[in-house]
């Protein structure tokens, strides 16, 4: 029965998610925009956008993640799908683990796939490229579900999107530390397997205790 | 089946009821009636085990098992067909797959299961949710005016659930302001009184 559960909200958010997917465009136009229009404002000085590229291609995804977050639970909640959650007799972090991990592979592949290609725009050559990659897929579902739990807690609250924003941005900063720092090293020639296995030590933690925590403040919104 | 024990509810400083016991029993109708305000869906909430009881407390006869719920907002997701909705639930409640089909023919949306909720009316929108009456298997439906926009042939129907539900055993806690037909005998808890 949980399996079952668990594979009905999974496909229930990919369905939703592909129903609405003109919105799903925004994170990714906005990330495609950012890195367009740096170089163009930034002059064309190679050396420059090489130093400041690692660092500028993981703060525009982040903000564009972040743009992603703050109506994840509000259908739920106008609708009454959490109600139906909390009374199914199925555990609500079990639930949330489903949503989170639906959610993180919505938001984050397509931005982990179109960063490579826009940090080849920004001059980012070889090696640096793949430690992108790797980074983003290590480093983005962290800050989806880092968002996710803002948005549970922040769930029904006026103007919850700044309080979300004060909430989550702290927690952001040790993925960016190390996201961006993989790439850097990368760019660098040095070798960047430290930040990437504290990444994916985030990652594990991450997936470990963030669907608890939203479930926690998942049942704090219906009281 | 379920026993309360002197239930208190307050909301902002403002006592809704207090020292509310009752027990429900297998094969009982409970209506719960009130003006607006009284502390009927709060009263529901905690039973459903939504919100905590701030007074008193609840116990099970027996192992504490997941009730039906249909509050005043559906849980019907505006993005998925009426048919989607459906199997839904029941995936999460853990009902039979594939008994949606023949609930929405019998409560008269056969013809909109491919239809986005989104597009339905709010009395048939409310009917996708309450469709799962048909198959549900769990003891105790707590439902909150389920009657609220559905039309006469659809009150039948939910008539016709709701003493089905209750010859098998079952027990059925509601919140409405609606007559009920005669032939639904219950129980009455009057809050505000």
């Amino acid at each position: 029965m949980m399996g079952r559960a668990f594979a009905a909200v999974f496909r229930r958010e990919l369905r939703l998610a592909w129903r609405r997917r003109g919105q799903l465009l925004q994170p990714l136009v906005f990330y495609a925009l950012v890195m367009l229009l740096f170089p163009l404002g930034a002059g064309a000085d190679l050396a420059l956008l090489g130093q400041v590229a690692p660092s500028l291609l993981w703060v525009a995804a982040l903000l564009a993640v972040l743009l992603a977050q703050g109506t994840l639970f509000s259908a739920d909640l106008e609708e009454g799908g959490i109600e139906l959650w909390v009374t199914s007799g199925v555990s609500l972090g079990w639930l949330a683990l489903a949503k989170l991990i639906a959610h993180a592979m919505i938001v984050s592949l397509p931005l982990i796939l179109v960063g490579p290609v826009l940090a080849g725009w920004l001059g980012l050559r070889g090696e640096a490229l793949w430690v992108l990659a790797v980074s983003m897929a290590l480093g983005m579902p962290v800050l989806c579900w880092i968002g996710a739990l803002g948005a549970a807690l922040t769930l029904g609250l006026p103007r919850g999107g700044i309080l979300l924003a004060l909430i989550v941005l702290p927690l952001y900063i040790p993925v960016l530390m190390f996201g961006a720092g993989a790439v850097h090293a990368a760019v660098d020639g040095r070798p960047a397997d430290g930040a990437l296995l504290l990444l994916a030590g985030l990652l594990f933690l991450g997936v470990s205790l963030a669907p608890i925590a939203t479930a926690a403040a998942l049942r704090v919104s219906q009281e | 089946m379920l026993e309360a024990r002197g239930l208190g509810c307050r909301r902002d400083g403002r006592s809704l009821f207090e020292n509310l016991s009752f027990k429900v029993e297998a094969g009982q109708l409970w209506l719960v009636r009130g003006a607006n305000g009284s502390g009927k869906t709060s009263l529901l909430r905690i039973l459903a085990g939504l919100s905590p009881a701030e007074q008193g407390e609840l116990v099970w006869q027996g192992e504490r098992e997941p009730v039906l719920w249909v509050g005043h907002r559906v849980a019907v997701s505006a993005g998925l067909t009426a048919h989607e909705n459906l199997e839904f639930m029941a995936a999460l409640e853990g009902d039979e797959a594939g008994a949606s089909a023949a609930a929405l023919e019998a409560v008269g949306l056969g013809a909109f299961s491919e239809t986005r909720a989104g597009r339905l009316s709010e009395g048939q929108a409310r009917r996708v949710a309450l469709a799962r009456l048909a198959f549900s298997t769990r003891r105790l439906w707590l439902l909150d005016e389920p009657l609220t926009s559905l039309d006469e042939t659809s009150v039948n129907w939910f008539e016709t659930q709701v003493h089905r539900q209750l010859d098998r055993g079952g027990a059925v806690v509601m919140a409405t302001h609606r007559e009920i037909s005669d032939s639904l005998q219950g129980w009455t808890l009057q809050l505000g009184a």
